[in-house]
């Protein structure tokens, strides 16, 4: 099933390579991703995936190659700046704001959308006061959205770990971003939470509209709902196609050497 | 009428309430710590002093002239050295304070090593009163903001927080401003009771004072650092006779609250408020029913 695509690559990755000493994290990889598709990252543990994440939203820059979000050059932009930009991601181990509640986490996800200084924050104009209540209604809709509504004033680390997930995606969304990423977003959930994550991915690109590429070690997941998956292994892109053609591809199968599930 | 002896304590609680709140929101709530906030209390309280003696500026002129040094003077200094963590900004704001202290000690207009005297005593209960409750005020609608948020975003996972688009460098500097602002505000206050101020009476021992009071009382939280403030200030006057055993006093305090209750006499506040309070407080209309919660009792 291929959607949305309209020939225009939203995320550009080209020849892009990050070295650590003598150490090659990344080398030499290209990655296309056209506007509103749903691309699958996968690969060996270490192969690099994570680090091409941070790459990709400034943690790290590249030592090679260029990256282009939207046609702009994002090499030398900091963290911050790529957000603002339009890419949200979330974390391999999950990094919520735990002495925060639920609310609050996805508040701060507002951050980029939001306006109110310090001089809003102290003065509380009729202005202020109505930003700040239609940021808590947007993000009561987020929490709606992944189901976590009826937990909003809870402390984000008295969640379960499923729910905490959600509560990481639902606070990238709070950056209304175009291009979200997502990092084994179904590490450690059983059967009927992964079907619910897939479900909520395709929702995010059909009413919301973004961009997802995701890392995941799940091929249930991946093979699911990508419409396109690229496989890295020693910090190499050594294949990408449909999952399909993927899942008969000999060096994957080589590089995995039978770790499919 | 009270007397001379308890209006003192109960002015210097008030300038103390300031400077643990001020402090509460670079230390407590943002994550930075900083060992020489006595420093902006120092320039407060000379600039403000200054002002007063040399340009004869109305009371309150000279306190925010004094505050808003104090906060110009943080954000200068925040700039470069907010890029360091932890330990290494620790060292740094200690360089800060004790730098402030030697150069006011070797100016002529502040008097150096004599002090500056002769400061007229404009202070009063209701200044400082007055003074302290603003403070309080303010930053407690400064924290509950999206200002607020980023703080504490900051202080919980500053990697994090730079993913949601937090300039974390641009917030620590913001940080540090305000808290060196109303740190100033509480050197003026003081400068203009005491009528005689010294360099050395803003040191690192003082910085390690108002350290002691937010870690007592409880960091990132309000009523922790004023509790803190009015406790580290009203026992070591009922302990007068003992003066010199001051500094240990502070020293075996900051050691058994780390070792038996880190988290301050109060505890760590979390944002938002408690998870009753939570509830009380939002006016949420349930998206999709129309219907609105208005925030009763808790339901649980």
């Amino acid at each position: 099933m291929i959607i949305g695509t309209n020939g225009e690559s939203l995320l550009k990755v080209e020849n892009v390579g990050r070295r650590f000493g003598g150490l090659k994290a990344v080398d030499n990889v290209d990655l296309f991703i056209r506007n509103k598709e749903i691309m699958g990252l996968i690969g060996p543990n270490g192969a690099g995936k994570t680090t091409l994440f941070n790459l990709i939203t400034g943690h790290y820059q590249p030592t090679e190659g260029e990256i282009y979000f939207n046609n702009e050059k994002t090499n030398e932009l900091k963290p911050y700046k790529i957000t603002e930009k339009g890419i949200a991601r979330t974390f391999q181990n999950i990094r919520l704001f735990g002495q925060m509640s639920v609310l609050e986490n996805v508040l701060i996800g507002m951050h980029v959308n939001l306006k109110g200084g310090l001089l809003a924050a102290i003065l509380r104009r009729p202005n202020d006061k109505r930003e700040e209540t239609k940021a808590k209604e947007n993000g009561m809709e987020l929490l709606s959205f992944v189901g976590l509504e009826d937990k909003y004033y809870e402390w984000a680390s008295n969640l379960s770990y499923g729910e905490q997930r959600r509560l990481e995606i639902a606070r990238a969304l709070a950056a209304d971003p175009r291009l979200l990423l997502l990092d084994e977003p179904a590490a450690g959930m059983n059967p009927f939470e992964t079907s619910s994550l897939m479900k909520l991915i395709s929702r995010i690109r059909d009413e919301m509209e973004v961009t997802i590429l995701l890392i995941e070690h799940d091929m249930r997941v991946v093979m699911g709902i990508s419409e396109k998956v690229a496989v890295l292994d020693h910090g190499k892109k050594i294949a990408e196609g449909t999952p399909r053609e993927i899942q008969n591809n000999e060096a994957v199968i080589r590089a995995y050497l039978g770790d499919i599930a | 009428m009270l007397s001379a002896y308890h209006l003192q304590i109960l002015i210097l609680i008030a300038i103390n309430i300031i400077m643990a709140l001020s402090l509460n929101l670079i230390v407590g709530y943002t994550g930075q710590l900083s060992i020489g906030h006595a420093a902006f209390m120092s320039l407060g309280a000379y600039v403000s002093a200054v002002a007063t003696l040399k340009l004869g500026t109305p009371f309150i002129f000279s306190l925010l002239l004094g505050a808003f040094a104090a906060a110009i003077f943080g954000v200068l200094i925040g700039l470069p050295t907010l890029r360091l963590k932890g330990d290494y900004l620790a060292i740094a704001t200690l360089g800060l304070g004790e730098i402030i202290r030697i150069v006011f000690l070797n100016l002529k207009i502040t008097g150096g090593a004599v002090g500056l005297r002769g400061i007229p005593k404009e202070t009063t209960l209701l200044w400082a009163a007055l003074s302290a409750l603003m403070t309080l005020l303010i930053l407690h609608r400064i924290l509950n903001s999206r200002l607020g948020r980023a703080f504490v975003a900051i202080r919980e996972d500053e990697t994090a927080a730079e993913s949601m688009g937090i300039n974390a460098t641009y917030y620590k500097t913001v940080a540090f401003g305000i808290g060196a602002f109303f740190a100033g505000f509480g050197g003026g206050l003081f400068s203009h009771y005491f009528r005689y101020i010294h360099p050395n009476v803003f040191g690192f021992m003082r910085s390690i004072e108002h350290l002691c009071m937010v870690v007592l009382g409880g960091m990132g939280n309000m009523l922790g650092a004023i509790i803190g403030a009015v406790a580290l200030t009203a026992v070591p006057e009922a302990l007068r006779a003992s003066a010199e055993y001051r500094m240990l006093f502070y020293g075996a305090i900051l050691v058994i609250m780390m070792r038996v209750r880190p988290e301050g006499l109060i505890g760590a506040k979390k944002v938002g408020g408690g998870q009753r309070n939570l509830k009380k407080n939002f006016k949420l209309r349930i998206p999709g029913t129309g219907k609105q919660e208005v925030g009763a009792e808790s339901r649980k």
